[in-house]
């Protein structure tokens, strides 16, 4: 846990539904340096592929507003893709991400957004006819 | 029993392409065994000659004796893609276009020539998840197929040359995810239809879709 930054999801859910509303509470205590903060709301890719982000919406609270320390509510409408997942090559987070400007001092807290509120599994499901070796090589 | 309803996205029938082209399969055939042939007649070529000569190249004959054997395959591919091309062809049509989770989808297919020619007709629906990353200076692709079941499979083609078929995935099973792509990331549907002459090996057409999330009106 940073000493910085606090993100707390209200209820202290972190497993949400597409559509849904992910809201809380941020807080922080920056040097006097720090010009202003934003709160990010994205996803991310790890595994094999290389790392592609997607920032879905953010919010910033200039320096003026801020002072050195604060706290602020946020609530941001998740949209309906993509869902959190997880498989052999790709896996797909979602997470908040609150970054103190210029110095880029910052804290992530990760939930997960699907139908279901679990993370996707893509297990191998196979319900498939068994196919020769000459075959797969020929397709 | 109560009748699901089609969330308002596009609910038009689609009739879907293949992705690759046996066309462009059979010619990339055709140039990868000209291009290897070709290198190859000169290892060959020297290696006799050095036989004949009285001064056998053991370096050489040795690169065309594991090498050579490898161009006549690819001969016998080009020729196999060439008949492949005569295979009868497919169309399919989706209505809606697209699928959904939870959502049932109408797949019609239909064999367009000589239907009776086939001992196998087959359709797959495959998930596919594929990852590109660096490696040097090259941008090199993984596939991993994370889903594949079979829709239907018909051995007996003498009166069938069309048909119909319900795909209902789940909205809720948390192992399906749809459709998605990002830069270097995504995750790709497609159906393989795989359809089979005798003494032929069978030949695979592959059409992509798309498969949307949960409709939530956002």
């Amino acid at each position: 846990m940073s000493e910085t930054f606090t993100i707390h999801f209200d209820e202290g859910k972190t497993e949400f539904r597409p559509g849904e509303t992910i809201s809380g509470t941020i807080t922080w205590y920056t040097p006097p340096s720090a010009e202003s903060i934003v709160l990010r709301l994205y996803w991310f890719t790890s595994g094999r592929g290389t790392q592609d982000i997607g920032v879905v919406q953010k919010r910033t609270w200039p320096a003026s507003f801020t002072g050195s320390a604060g706290c602020e509510r946020f609530a941001f409408v998740l949209p309906d893709e993509p869902y959190s997942f997880s498989g052999t090559y790709i896996s797909l987070t979602w997470a908040l991400k609150i970054i103190a400007l210029p110095n880029e001092e910052s804290f992530k807290k990760d939930f997960v957004v699907s139908p279901t509120g679990k993370e996707i599994g893509l297990d191998n499901i196979r319900n498939a006819v068994n196919v020769s070796w000459y075959q797969k090589i020929w397709e | 029993m109560k009748k699901k309803e089609h969330s308002k996205r596009d609910q038009n029938p689609q009739t879907i392409k293949p992705g690759g082209k046996r066309l462009g399969k059979f010619f990339a055939m055709v140039a990868f065994s000209l291009v290897w042939n070709g290198i190859m007649v000169f290892p060959i070529y020297f290696s006799i000659k050095s036989w004949q000569d009285g001064t056998p190249d053991v370096f050489i004959s040795f690169m065309a004796i594991l090498l050579g054997p490898a161009g006549l395959l690819m001969i016998g591919l080009m020729f196999l893609r060439l008949f492949a091309l005569f295979n009868p062809r497919h169309t399919l049509t989706l209505t809606p276009g697209t699928i959904t989770l939870g959502e049932p989808t109408n797949l019609n297919w239909q064999i367009n020539g000589k239907a009776h020619r086939l001992s196998r007709f087959t359709i797959y629906l495959v998930g596919l998840e594929e990852a590109e990353f660096e490696r040097g200076t090259d941008t090199v692709s993984v596939t991993k197929v994370f889903f594949e079941k079979v829709l239907i499979d018909i051995q007996d083609l003498k009166k069938e040359s069309t048909g119909s078929l319900e795909i209902d995935l789940p909205a809720n099973s948390g192992k399906l995810m749809p459709s998605w792509e990002s830069t270097h990331n995504r995750i790709k549907w497609a159906l393989y239809v795989r359809s089979k002459m005798s003494r032929c090996p069978s030949v695979t057409d592959k059409y992509f879709i798309t498969i949307n999330p949960v409709a939530t009106g956002i």
